[in-house]
C-alpha cells in the first residue's frame, strides 16, 4: 500500500461534542451519550438528519458498566436513517469506531457517521449481602483472572514493570507522565484535576497499587461521554470548520498479540506494531507531528507509545517527556488529569487543536497531530491533518 | 482488603480456601486444567513442529498442523514480569499479593502468583518451580510457582 491509499482527501473530523463530566453525575450513559452526540453535531454544524452512520465502540454486549448504551437506544432517540451501523468489543480498541466509521465513509457506505465513547465511574449495581465467590472466567481470561491479574491494575503493573526492565526506565520517567499531563490540565476547566496541580513529592507520597503504579499513575474513574462527528471530505463546504483530515489510521494486534500471555514481545506490541504500520501509510514522519494525544489511563502507556510511534529512541521517552521541547504531549490534560474518559476524547483533542479551537491548551499553528489509545494487545493511531 | 496493614517481613502462603475467580468448564482448555488436578502443569505442543502454545491454539502458527497435544513440562522458568500488589482486586489472596509471568523452560509464558517468599525477594529473571496447591471442594488445583534453590536477588 502506498501513501496515497490512505484516508487522506476522503475522510474528515466534522465535529467533536462532550457531556458533563463529573465523579458522579447520577446520569445514565445513554443521557450523557445523547448530550455529546448533539454537541458534536451543532460543533459540526449538522443535525441529526445529516447522520447516517453510527459506529460506536463497544456498545453494550450484556450486564456490564464498561460498555456505554445499546446502540439502538441512540439510534431511536435522536430518530435516526442509517444506512450504515456497527459497534462491538474487537477491534482497535477505543479507535474502533473512527476506524470503522471512517472506513465506511471511505467505502461509500455512509456520509455521516455519529461516534462514541461513553463511560460510568462507578457502577450502580444493587449491594449485594457477600462478595461473589468462585466467579467463572473465560476464554484466556480463565489463565489470568484466578491469579488476579485479568484486573486493570495488576494487568498493566505487569507491562509497566517489564517496559521498565527492558527499556532501563524508573519510576522517575513514569512521574514524569504525570507531572506533565497535570500541569497541562490546569488548562483544561473540564478536567477533573483542574485547579489541583501536583509536584514531584505529591507523585512519590502517592501510595503503591501495583508496583510500580501508585495511584496518581492511574487515571480517575468518572462519567462522561465524548462523541465524534465524521464526514466524507467533500461535505466540507456545509461544515463549521476548517477540514481536520484523517491522514492514516493502524489499529491492529500483532500476529501473536492476543492475549498477553502469547505475545513474543509484550513491551513492544500494540505501539510499536502499530507505530510501523501507521508510517507506512503516509509520507509524513514522526518530526512533523506538532501535537501527540496518548494513551494514559495509566502513565507507562504514553511511554510506550512514543517510542513505539518513534518520537524518541528506545528508553529515552521519560527523558523526552521531563526535558520537554518536541512533539507537544496529552495537551488537554490527558485521563490522568481529564479523568478516565477512555482514549475517544484524545482524537477530539487532536481535531481542535488543528481547528485552532483548543482555547487555553491550543498549541500554535498546529497542523498535524496524532492520537493513539491502548497498549498490551488492543490499540490503535489515528494521524490527523489540517 | 482482609488484612491488617501488611509488612514486607510477611511470607506470601497460598490461600487455604479458594474464593477467588475460577476458570470456566471449557473444551479448549479443559486438559490444562485437568493436567493441574493430577499436578502436572501440561502445555499444549505441535506434535508435527514440536512449538509450545499458551494460551492454546486451534491450529499452529508456526506449521500449520491441526495435530496438536498437551505434554507435561518441567514446571520450571524465570519470572517475565512481577507485581506486588496492595489491592485484592478480586482475588482474595490477601494483600500484599504478588502477580507474574513466569517463561517456562519451553519458551512459554504463564500468569501466576509467586509465594513462599516475602514481597522483597521478587524481582524480573529470577529462576522458579511451580507448586500446586488442591481446592478439592472446587476441584480445582492452582499452579503457582516459588523462587527456586538458591534463587537470590
Amino acid at each position: 500500500m502506498t501513501a496515497t491509499d490512505g484516508f487522506r482527501g476522503r475522510v474528515v473530523i466534522a465535529g467533536v461534542g462532550y457531556s458533563d463530566l463529573g465523579k458522579d453525575t447520577g446520569r445514565s450513559e445513554a443521557s450523557l451519550t445523547i448530550d455529546a452526540v448533539r454537541a458534536a453535531l451543532d460543533d459540526a454544524g449538522l443535525t441529526a438528519a445529516d447522520v447516517d452512520g453510527l459506529s460506536p465502540w463497544p456498545s453494550r454486549q450484556g450486564a456490564d458498566t464498561f460498555s456505554g448504551p445499546p446502540l439502538s437506544l441512540i439510534q431511536r432517540s435522536l430518530g435516526l436513517q442509517l444506512r450504515y451501523w456497527q459497534a462491538g468489543g474487537e477491534g482497535a480498541a477505543q479507535l474502533s469506531g473512527v476506524i470503522n466509521g471512517a472506513q465506511a465513509i471511505a467505502a461509500g457506505a455512509a456520509d455521516v457517521v455519529v461516534t462514541w465513547r461513553t463511560v460510568i465511574a462507578q457502577p450502580r449495581a444493587k449491594k449485594v449481602a457477600a462478595r461473589p465467590v468462585n466467579v467463572e472466567t473465560w476464554h484466556e481470561n480463565g489463565f489470568l483472572a484466578p491469579h488476579g491479574v485479568a484486573a486493570m491494575s495488576p494487568k498493566w503493573a505487569l507491562l509497566a514493570a517489564r517496559f521498565l526492565y527492558e527499556t532501563g526506565q524508573t519510576p522517575d520517567d513514569l512521574a514524569a507522565v504525570v507531572l506533565n499531563n497535570r500541569a497541562n490540565a490546569q488548562r483544561n476547566p473540564r478536567a477533573a484535576w483542574y485547579g489541583t496541580p501536583l509536584t514531584v513529592d505529591d507523585y512519590y507520597a502517592s501510595p503503591i497499587i501495583s508496583t510500580p503504579l501508585r495511584i496518581v499513575d492511574c487515571d480517575m474513574p468518572v462519567d462522561a461521554s465524548v462523541a465524534i462527528v465524521l464526514a466524507r471530505a467533500d461535505r466540507a463546504g456545509d461544515l463549521r470548520h476548517a477540514p481536520a483530515h484523517i491522514e492514516a489510521t493502524a489499529g491492529t494486534p500483532g500476529p501473536q498479540t492476543e492475549p498477553e500471555l502469547a505475545s513474543a514481545d509484550l513491551v513492544r506490541d500494540t505501539s510499536w506494531h502499530n507505530g510501523q504500520l501507521l508510517w507506512k501509510l503516509t509520507d509524513l514522519r514522526p518530526g512533523d507531528v506538532d501535537v501527540a494525544e496518548l494513551y494514559d489511563g495509566f502513565s507507562f502507556q504514553t511511554l510506550m507509545w512514543l517510542e513505539g510511534l518513534g518520537f524518541c529512541g528506545r528508553g529515552e521517552s521519560g527523558a523526552m517527556v521531563r526535558e520537554g521541547g518536541g512533539v507537544a504531549l496529552c495537551t488537554d490534560g490527558g485521563q490522568l488529569g481529564v479523568g478516565r474518559y477512555h482514549g475517544l476524547e484524545k482524537v477530539a483533542q487532536a481535531a481542535r487543536q488543528l481547528w485552532g479551537d483548543a482555547g487555553d491548551m491550543q498549541v500554535e499553528g498546529a497542523e498535524v497531530a496524532v492520537a493513539a489509545v491502548g497498549s498490551g494487545s488492543r490499540g490503535g493511531a489515528i494521524l490527523l491533518t489540517r | 482488603m482482609t488484612t491488617a496493614e501488611p509488612t514486607s517481613a510477611d511470607v506470601i502462603r497460598p490461600p487455604d480456601v479458594w474464593r477467588g475467580p475460577v476458570p470456566a468448564d471449557e473444551a479448549w482448555t479443559r486438559p490444562y486444567w485437568e493436567a493441574l488436578r493430577r499436578h502436572e502443569l501440561s502445555i499444549q505442543r505441535c506434535r508435527a513442529c514440536g512449538a509450545w502454545q499458551h494460551p492454546p491454539v486451534v491450529a499452529c502458527p508456526s506449521c500449520g498442523s491441526d495435530d496438536l497435544a498437551f505434554q507435561p513440562t518441567a514446571g520450571r522458568g524465570e519470572i517475565y514480569s512481577v507485581t506486588v500488589c496492595h489491592r485484592e482486586f478480586g482475588l482474595q489472596f490477601g494483600v500484599p499479593w504478588v502477580g507474574a509471568y513466569v517463561t517456562l523452560d519451553e519458551g512459554v509464558r504463564v500468569a501466576t502468583n509467586i509465594v513462599n517468599c516475602t514481597v522483597d525477594d521478587v524481582a524480573i529473571g529470577l529462576p522458579v518451580s511451580v507448586v500446586y496447591q488442591d481446592y478439592d471442594d472446587i476441584e480445582l488445583t492452582l499452579a503457582f510457582f516459588e523462587l527456586a534453590e538458591g534463587a537470590a536477588r
